[in-house]
């Protein structure tokens, strides 16, 4: 038979400031392996779900699947349309996208202003025609329109990309030389594009003096007309190119970063560890002065596993308040705050494979934490304890 | 055959390398209903006879039978539910828990027992009333005084109607007055009631009250002393207990 629940709770009212500081040093450590759950959900997410399942890129083969290394001649865009069968049509249009990949540095009105001082800020370009909305089709744009000449599309993760406070239509940047105002803001949820500038193919080949794209994206009638296009590029060896399915070419991306995931859970274990070793010691902070009532309670008859079950239960209440507070915190403050990454940028996600993982955590404080206190105030023989004071 | 009974039972403690028994080849008979007081110097063993008999503590030798029961065979948890039916414990420092009232105090050990909780508020109820302390049972032990609380200690060794009460050195830590009124409550639990009591004390007139007297020195029952009423082996009429009031002890 258990102890009353109240008994737990009321417990906790004993030494209300230990109780908060303790509710308040496991909620910063719930929240710490939350924010790692999100960060590494958030890259995941981006890298894992950018790219449509029909979509095939096609780049230079050697260029290591590195598209801002890659330049395929302009005309391979219409070969690739007239030789292969299975691309995607409507209306007459090919889903036929020739892109450019570029990373170079932007600078806002601000920088021109400061001169040497500027930061220096990297933005990630993509050279595009309007066959890029058909074929990434999850791009939508959310304010302004789509980029004529002299103008940019940005996504809406550009600003923390480029470390800029916000980029706003109408506003300007200058790359390559030129300066370029924002048509429109869009929006692609948890892909890497929204971190990206997009603007017209031929706006950026001029600018940068380039001839040739690095890549085109081809949208299929279905992903199993892909294995044509990689046979079509094994085939024409003259042309020199590869071909990838989108989604693997991002997946593949994603690997890169799993040093860093695996980094971040070990930042996570140890912040985990830390909170347990508070949770346990506020246990045994709580229990040491308890001795003789633990000693007591079982003289009367109350067995050794009820009593540690009442202390996983008071420790319990308090991981259980701290989820909470770190749950709300996390959802408030933590989903959706964008990060800059080498690829682009993506948000922290607190979805629900984050927030299971921040409950298991508390789960495990609150159990974990009060077992060895309680195990040893309970190790104690009864009639050495009842005689403590 | 008497309802506890000790034999040749000895304890030994190991501290720091070296031996020491507490008890020594110990023979003991208590009859139901008798109320026993066990006195001696600091030291001699008492506290540690007490916690054998309520099997609390193991023997290193010899055998304890209370009610028939082979206390020192019974495992940690079984001995756990045998002494919520067949002890009542009463410590010198009360030992209530601090963030229960009195009542939810006296009701923990019914809540090892099958009961509704009405059933649990009418014992709990008696068992205050029996204790003449049902005024503050709201009241949680930091508001009680020292007498106060040892009542409470008291109920909640009464309430589940065992037949056995075990007070360790009650009065210790009370005031002339109080402990005169405990001791009142004591000794009306076993005329009233019919509890069979083993009462440790260091006090002489509080051990007058009871019916017999046992004196431990060293771990050894000393023999009467000339002219004392009591001792190991006399033993006064028993008195017959009261009936008890709706099935509760009190």
């Amino acid at each position: 038979m258990l102890l009353p629940w109240d008994y737990g709770v009321r417990n906790l009212q004993r030494r209300p400031l230990r109780t908060a500081l303790t509710i308040a040093s496991t909620t910063l450590a719930i929240l710490l392996v939350l924010a790692v759950a999100a960060f590494v959900r958030g890259l995941s997410r981006t890298l894992g779900e950018t790219g449509i399942e029909e979509n095939v890129i096609v780049y230079l083969n050697g260029a290591e699947r590195d598209l801002v290394r890659s330049q395929i001649p302009n005309r391979t865009p219409a070969l690739l349309e007239a030789s292969l069968q299975g691309i995607r049509r409507r209306e007459g249009t090919s889903y036929v996208s020739p892109e450019i990949n570029l990373s170079t540095v932007v600078k806002l009105a601000s920088d021109l202003v400061q001169g040497e001082k500027a930061l220096t800020r990297l933005g990630l370009l993509r050279g595009i025609m309007p066959a890029a909305f058909l074929v990434h089709r999850e791009v939508a744009i959310v304010e302004g329109r789509a980029p004529g000449p002299g103008e940019v599309l940005v996504g809406r993760f550009v600003a923390t990309k480029i470390g800029a406070e916000g980029l706003r239509v109408g506003d300007g940047v200058d790359f390559e030389g030129r300066h370029w105002n924002v048509s429109g803001i869009f929006a692609a949820p948890g892909t890497v594009y929204e971190s990206e500038i997009w603007l017209n193919v031929e706006d950026l080949q001029r600018a940068t003096r380039l001839e040739d794209v690095s890549c085109v994206v081809m949208t299929m009638e279905s992903k199993e007309k892909i294995p044509d296009v990689q046979a079509f590029t094994r085939t024409r060896l003259d042309l020199e190119l590869a071909a990838m399915s989108e989604r693997e070419y991002y997946s593949e991306l994603g690997k890169q970063y799993a040093p860093i995931r695996m980094l971040a859970w070990v930042m996570a274990l140890l912040v985990w560890g830390g909170g347990l070793a508070g949770a346990a010691n506020s246990m045994y902070a709580s229990v040491a002065g308890r001795t003789a009532e633990l000693g007591a309670l079982q003289s009367i008859g109350f067995v050794r596993s009820a009593l540690v079950l009442s202390l996983i239960q008071e420790s319990s209440i308090v991981a259980a308040a701290a989820t909470l507070g770190a749950s709300a915190i996390a959802l408030g403050f933590l989903n959706g705050f964008a990060l800059n990454f080498t690829q682009g940028a993506f948000a922290l996600r607190v979805d629900g494979t984050a927030l299971l993982i921040g409950i298991l955590t508390g789960v495990f404080l609150g159990i974990l934490g009060a077992l060895p206190p309680a195990l040893r105030a309970l190790k104690k023989p009864i009639a050495i304890a009842i005689a403590e004071r | 055959m008497a309802l506890i009974e000790l034999r040749g039972v000895t304890k030994v403690y190991s501290k720091g390398g070296r031996d020491f028994a507490p008890l020594k080849d110990l023979d003991l008979d208590i009859e139901k209903n008798e109320f026993v007081a066990l006195m001696g110097p600091s030291g001699s063993g008492k506290t540690t006879l007490l916690n054998i008999i309520s099997g609390i503590d193991k023997p290193t030798r010899g055998s304890v039978r209370v009610g028939g029961v082979d206390v020192p065979s019974l495992s940690r948890s079984k001995a756990a539910q045998w002494r919520s039916r067949a002890i009542g414990y009463i410590f010198q420092r009360y030992n209530l828990v601090p963030v229960l009232t009195a009542f939810e105090n006296v009701e923990l050990p019914l809540l090892l027992h099958k009961m509704s909780g009405a059933a649990r508020a009418k014992r709990v109820t008696l068992a205050l009333q029996a204790a003449g302390i049902s005024h503050r049972a709201n009241h949680t032990p930091t508001e009680l005084s020292g007498g106060e609380e040892q009542r409470v200690s008291i109920a909640r060794a009464i309430v589940a109607d065992p037949q056995i009460i075990v007070a360790d050195e009650p009065t210790g830590d009370l005031d002339r007055d109080s402990a005169s009124a405990v001791l009142g409550l004591l000794t009306r639990l076993h005329r009233e009631f019919g509890k069979t009591l083993l009462m440790v004390t260091h006090d002489a007139k509080a051990a007058e009250i009871a019916q017999r007297t046992i004196r431990l020195q060293k771990g050894t029952f000393l023999t009467p002393e000339p002219g004392a009423s009591s001792g190991n082996g006399t033993r006064p009429p028993t008195p017959s207990p009261a009936p008890t009031a709706a099935g509760a002890a009190p």
